[in-house]
């Protein structure tokens, strides 16, 4: 048997039954990971030694029947633009290629406190901005269901690394779809829970009011105990939630019946749209057939303002890029220019080299949006029509437990393909950003392949309501299995 | 309508060079740009209050406590160019 195939929970039961040791478990997926890298792609830099070490330290607990954590020695990937001291942390980005950080994010105090070992960093679109992981600097990651195929993004490492058995779980981040899409794309897991669930301190900011930190498993179970490993109120992000402190207790007892009596909408703007591909609405028709059968009372619902989502999304997350990007100066880290003979030609040739096409795209845009004379009737009227969007949701969720859509309307494609095609694209995003506009918490679920291509259910749950939307994925997952 | 002088204003300000190949797509995108804004300009938000987050219990100020900060070391280790243990940037003024 090949242990780097099982579940994380399963792996854990064998580390705590004193199956096999931590640095068992982790030489495996070294072994693994040696094996298809040179062909996936999924990490930027690999973090072996001191994962070893880590392994040691744990075994050593567990010898000493000391309690472990809940991650229990398992190996975990971490998006790169999560920061990691003396681990270079990259952004997939020229600009940060040698940035040591001089600290953790709180999400990977959490990973090492509960004993989870961080094997390396994953690749990533440059900065997280895009949808298929090919604008990294460090090259593009493969899809392991086909290697011809984009993994999605901007989270496809993360996603690529669990589905290639890299990595049982692995953390990525979230802005508008940066977890859920991959998941989709790659077969896998990806829970992106509500704003405020886990701290974004040390995590590299795209735009922080939309950007949350999300988690990759091989199912759901997988999923919540990754989630509760790196939830809670930190002092240091004054946009963590006290509400986060809790953590996510579900009976997991196998009889237990989830979709009994669960509310379930379907925006019926979702309808209208539908995927241009019929298989794929085929699946997810299945899919609604499994909550109806299970007990679930499905009814059709409007998000009216949903047909403004992607401007509204699309404004507000330029302008936070452009005034988060400023950082980037050439003076305190990061890449330099060496020609330059004033400080403005030093900034403008650092960042000119050092960010790649799309990155300097969205500043333009953002910093356009901002300027004199337009920022009242951009970004001030977008954060208004989120408001909009917002209660159009908190309306919905008064009366329904979960919303159920597609996590993608596409299909995974070829390399250099979609991103020329700007309207497919567009309409995709429509079903991941509204979520991040109104913070609430949404996971994606394989439910099946179209062409040997797999295809995600996407779970909305409302604001802190996480536990429906981890209970419908388990049900889900119960019912099909 | 998109000019030239508005986009080289706007890279400058943004700090970053534009290369005249450059110019038609950046043209392009913030065409799109005031595309959407006029989307968004159809919807009614009179007394509507912008959200700026989306959850009611963040952002509320904590008491000041001293707390384990980075050393000087660290805050410089990423520099290309130090001295006198702060960052070394070019005279800015004459």
């Amino acid at each position: 048997m090949d242990i780097t195939s099982l579940k994380a929970w399963e792996m854990k039961e064998k580390i705590l039954n004193k199956e096999i040791s931590s640095r068992e478990l982790l030489e495996a997926h070294i072994k693994k990971i040696e094996e298809v890298e040179p062909e996936i792609n999924a990490f930027i830099t690999l973090n072996k030694e001191e994962a070893l070490k880590e392994a040691e330290r744990i075994d050593e607990k567990i010898k000493n029947n000391e309690e472990l954590g809940l991650l229990a020695g398992l190996p975990i990937g971490i998006k790169d633009n999560i920061a990691t001291k003396n681990l270079r942390t990259t952004c997939a980005s020229k600009i940060l290629e040698n940035f040591i950080p001089p600290y953790n994010a709180t999400v990977i105090e959490k990973i090492k406190a509960n004993d989870g070992i961080v094997i390396g960093k994953t690749n990533l679109d440059e900065f997280a901005m895009g949808g298929s992981t090919e604008t990294s600097y460090f090259g593009p990651t493969k899809n392991p269901i086909n290697k011809n195929m984009v993994p999605g993004g901007s989270s496809g490492g993360s996603a690529a690394a669990v589905g290639a058995n890299e990595v049982p779980l692995a953390l990525g981040t979230d802005t508008g779809g940066s977890v859920r899409q991959p998941a989709s794309f790659c077969g896998v897991v990806g829970l992106k829970p509500t704003y405020g669930m886990i701290s974004r301190y040390g995590v590299i900011p795209m735009a922080n009011t939309l950007d949350q930190v999300g988690v990759f498993g091989r199912d759901v179970k997988d999923a919540l105990l990754m989630l509760n490993a790196v939830t809670g109120y930190d002092m240091k992000d004054s946009t963590s939630s006290k509400k986060s402190d809790l953590p996510i207790s579900i009976d997991l007892n196998e009889r237990i019946n989830y979709l009994e009596g669960m509310t379930v909408a379907i925006p019926k703007e979702y309808i209208e749209l539908g995927p241009s591909n019929k298989e794929v609405q085929a699946q997810f028709d299945n899919a609604l057939k499994v909550f109806e059968n299970s007990g679930a009372k499905i009814e059709i619902v409007s998000l009216p303002h949903l047909e403004y989502a992607l401007e509204t999304y699309y404004i507000i997350m330029s302008c936070e890029v452009s005034s988060n990007m400023s950082r980037y100066d050439g003076i305190r880290f990061g890449h330099r220019a060496e020609e330059y003979n004033t400080l403005d030609e030093l900034y403008k040739n650092t960042r000119t080299e050092g960010f790649g096409e799309e990155v300097k795209r969205r500043i333009m845009v953002g910093t356009y949006a901002l300027s004199k004379g337009l920022a009242e009737e951009s970004y001030k009227k977008a954060l208004k029509v989120r408001t909009l969007i917002k209660q159009d949701f908190d309306r919905v969720f008064a009366n329904h437990d979960i919303i159920l859509s597609l996590a993608s309307p596409i299909l995974p494609y070829e390399f250099n393909s979609v991103i020329n095609d700007p309207i497919e694209m567009y309409k995709a995003d429509l079903y991941t950003v509204p979520v991040n506009l109104a913070g609430l918490c949404s996971m994606s679920v394989p439910m099946g392949t179209v062409d040997g291509l797999p295809v995600g259910l996407q779970i909305i749950g409302d604001r802190f309501k996480d536990a429906n939307v981890i209970k419908a994925g388990l049900g889900y997952e119960r019912a099909v299995l | 309508m998109v000019s030239k002088e508005d986009i080289m204003y706007i890279a400058d300000i943004a700090k970053l060079n534009i290369s005249t190949d450059e110019l038609d797509s950046a043209i392009e995108k913030f065409t799109q740009l005031l595309k959407f804004v006029d989307k968004i300009k159809e919807v009614d938000t009179e007394n509507v209050e912008p959200t700026y987050q989306v959850n009611d219990d963040t952002y509320i100020l904590k008491d000041y406590e001293g707390n384990a900060t980075l050393t000087r070391e660290e805050v410089l280790q990423n520099t290309k160019e130090q001295k006198y243990g702060y960052f070394k940037i070019m005279k800015v003024v004459e």
